[in-house]
């Protein structure tokens, strides 16, 4: 069987095992009691364990298994969670990470000898523990008193999904109301007119209420980085505080859980490459000890989550002579703006550093937190300046249960692309920067742009031949590619129902909706066309 | 018409791999699972001929997912996919209804020989 067709998925979904026992590896560390986050980490190792066995990829095969066999005696409960054990599956997960690539390209990866050795040694010293009663777990927090002298009122405890269930009701009933409005737009009435308004408000009123209800604070978000960033300077040889602001202000739990990832990410790579070492901060008279700083503010419908250092600043040289070795920059352009730096620093795969520290520099990562930040429907900014600092923006929406879309029309049906994959909608030839040829070759603002036509893909049928034709830019993460359509139709707020697709449907249809005016739409997942 | 099947696994990789194997050996995919609690509830609403089920997976585990469905289908067709090293619990989930396993790291060859021989 033909294996190397597997390798781009066997990378994309080892590189997702390991965040995923990373992220488990600090829940644990932060309480070594908790039996959970063992559960999973076992499962990501596994799960790496068979891919790579499968792949044939023996030194990742045997890493993963030995740090499945520690796991099973802390299971067994013949091991705690020690600084140790937790220290040793921190620094397997790095090796498999440096391992994963080598691996898929045939080429040797580090040498495992070592650390395989002490994963053996530590299991080794399990002691079977002796049968009897169950160590006594600490009760969960929410067990806790309530705390009325804080809150001032009562809380109550309500499962998240049924949460979502009347979110996902309150939503539809915000699209039912958009539909009433259109027939009632129709048929002049006064009285039902007022009558409409009333229950418009109503329904407004409604959806805010459940939305506010299913918000947490970003505290459950902020509360364990302080440990996370002393650890990291610890590890580099660097003091770093963390301090936290705006610590009231409240998130969907869903953007919440999702923004985790990229906000380690950052603070990881504020520690490592941001923050000069405690000697050279003392020489620049600068405090010895490097100070980050993490705040939350509500902008209206978003949140704004900065987080600053103190440290050196992105070294904008530096990065201009990697963009031109990486041959994407003009060795003779003009100084990079602090967009560009972002762009380039989130171009997946590109570093400044050229050996590689525990903590970072292996060039993943930025592109994973733009993306990141981007699907949710939200943007990273940068700002940096040499000598000062760096300070990282992430803005998003506090909810993502209603989605801004941008209607089309093509081969007679309407189809609905989320705005924020939308860069540009534009018709193609009467613009001279946007050109469509007959053979369908597209190019914007003098780049070739790969092009779709919606219709033929829809219908399967020719396209509506002409070189002037709607064309919408897209972007997203590092990629962009442009789709042909017949008419734009504007944006609208919508309620996306994500659904399994039959497998009648194509690839790109990653969900529907119900129009204003009742008919159903497609949601398109523009990028599975390209 | 083709024979029908449900692959149940935690990991995208396997779950492409072993649908791979089986599309080109003439089967339809027609739906995936990556928990346990998935695999039964898919089951019921799919009716697949075949299951492959991994041992291994979140909320509900592989074993718990086959007793769930051998309880209301007796009949159902599972496959267990494991890892080295699981034999106990590949007995465990042939007790709970599994007909066959497969070890990974897979041999195509051998997947289908045990698919051939569950639905021969």
């Amino acid at each position: 069987m033909d294996l190397s067709r597997y390798t781009a998925l066997f990378l994309a979904d080892g590189r997702d095992h390991l965040k995923r026992a990373t992220a488990h590896l600090l829940e644990w560390e932060e309480h070594p009691e908790r039996l959970l986050p063992v559960d999973g980490l076992f499962r990501a190792f596994h799960s790496l364990k068979s891919s790579a066995a499968t792949m044939g990829y023996v030194d990742i095969a045997a890493l993963t298994h030995l740090a499945e066999s520690l796991l099973e005696a802390v299971r067994r409960r013949e091991l705690t969670g020690s600084k140790a054990v937790v220290g040793l599956l921190f620094e397997t997960v790095d090796a498999l990470d440096r391992g994963l690539e080598p691996a898929t390209r045939g080429e040797p990866g580090p040498d495992i000898r070592a650390l395989a050795g002490a994963l053996e040694r530590l299991a080794s010293t399990a002691a079977p523990s002796a049968p009897g009663p169950v160590v006594a777990v600490k009760p969960a927090p929410a067990e806790r008193k309530p705390t009325p002298e804080r809150t001032g009122m009562r809380a109550v405890r309500v499962d998240p999904a049924r949460l979502d269930e009347l979110l996902q009701q309150a939503g539809e009933l915000v699209v039912a109301r958009n539909r009433l409005g259109t027939v009632v737009a129709r048929r002049p009435d006064p009285e039902l007119e007022s009558a409409a308004g009333q229950l418009d408000s109503l329904i407004r009123a409604l959806h805010g209420g459940v939305l506010r209800a299913r918000l947490a604070p970003i505290t459950e978000l902020f509360g364990r980085f302080p440990r996370i960033v002393r650890d990291l300077g610890a590890t580099l040889g660097k003091t770093a505080r963390l301090e936290l602001r705006g610590e009231g202000i409240e998130l969907d739990r869903t953007v919440l859980e999702e923004l985790v990832d990229p906000l380690i990410h950052l603070l990881r790579n504020a520690v490592d490459h941001g923050l000069e070492s405690a000697e050279e901060r003392t020489s620049l008279g600068k405090p010895a000890e490097g100070r980050l700083i993490l705040s939350a503010e509500r902008r209206r419908d978003w949140i704004a989550i900065r987080l600053a250092d103190d440290g050196r600043g992105v070294d904008r040289d530096g990065v201009r002579r990697r963009a031109v070795e990486y041959g994407l920059v003009e060795p003779a352009g003009a100084e990079l703006s602090d967009d560009d730096l972002l762009a380039l620093l989130a171009k997946p795969s590109f570093t400044v550093r050229r050996e590689v520290t525990a903590v970072s520099g292996r060039g993943v990562g930025m592109d994973a937190v733009v993306s990141k930040v981007r699907s949710l429907g939200g943007r990273v900014t940068l700002q940096t300046t040499r000598g000062q600092g760096t300070t990282f923006e992430l803005t998003v929406p506090l909810t993502t249960a209603i989605q801004r879309v941008l209607l089309v029309g093509a081969g007679g049906g309407r189809y609905a692309i989320p705005s924020r994959l939308v860069r540009e909608a534009t018709v193609a030839g009467r613009r001279s920067d946007a050109v469509l040829e007959t053979d369908g070759r597209f190019t914007f603002q003098g780049r070739p742009v790969p092009l779709v036509d919606l219709t033929t893909a829809a219908t399967g049928g020719p396209s509506p031949s002409g070189r002037r034709r709607p064309v919408l830019y897209l972007e997203w993460g590092a990629s962009d590619g442009a789709l042909a359509v017949d008419t734009l139709l504007g944006q609208h707020d919508v309620l996306v129902e994500r659904f399994e697709a039959p497998r009648t449907l194509p690839a790109w249809v990653s969900g529907a909706t119900i129009l204003a005016d009742g008919a159903p739409a497609f949601v398109l997942d523009p990028t599975a066309l390209f | 018409m083709a024979q029908t099947v449900l692959v149940c696994d935690d990991a995208m990789f396997m779950r492409t791999m072993i649908g791979d194997i089986l599309t080109q050996a003439g089967f339809e995919v027609v739906g995936e699972a990556e928990t346990g609690d998935q695999a039964v509830a898919k089951y019921r609403q799919l009716k697949p001929d075949l299951v492959t089920m991994d041992i291994v997976m979140p909320s509900m585990g592989g074993i718990e997912a086959v007793r769930a469905i051998c309880k209301d289908s007796p009949d159902a067709k599972i496959l267990m996919c494991s890892a080295m090293g699981q034999q106990a619990l590949v007995v465990e989930a042939i007790q709970a209804g599994a007909k066959d396993f497969v070890v990974k790291p897979f041999q195509p060859s051998r997947v289908l020989e045990a698919v051939q021989r569950l639905l021969g």
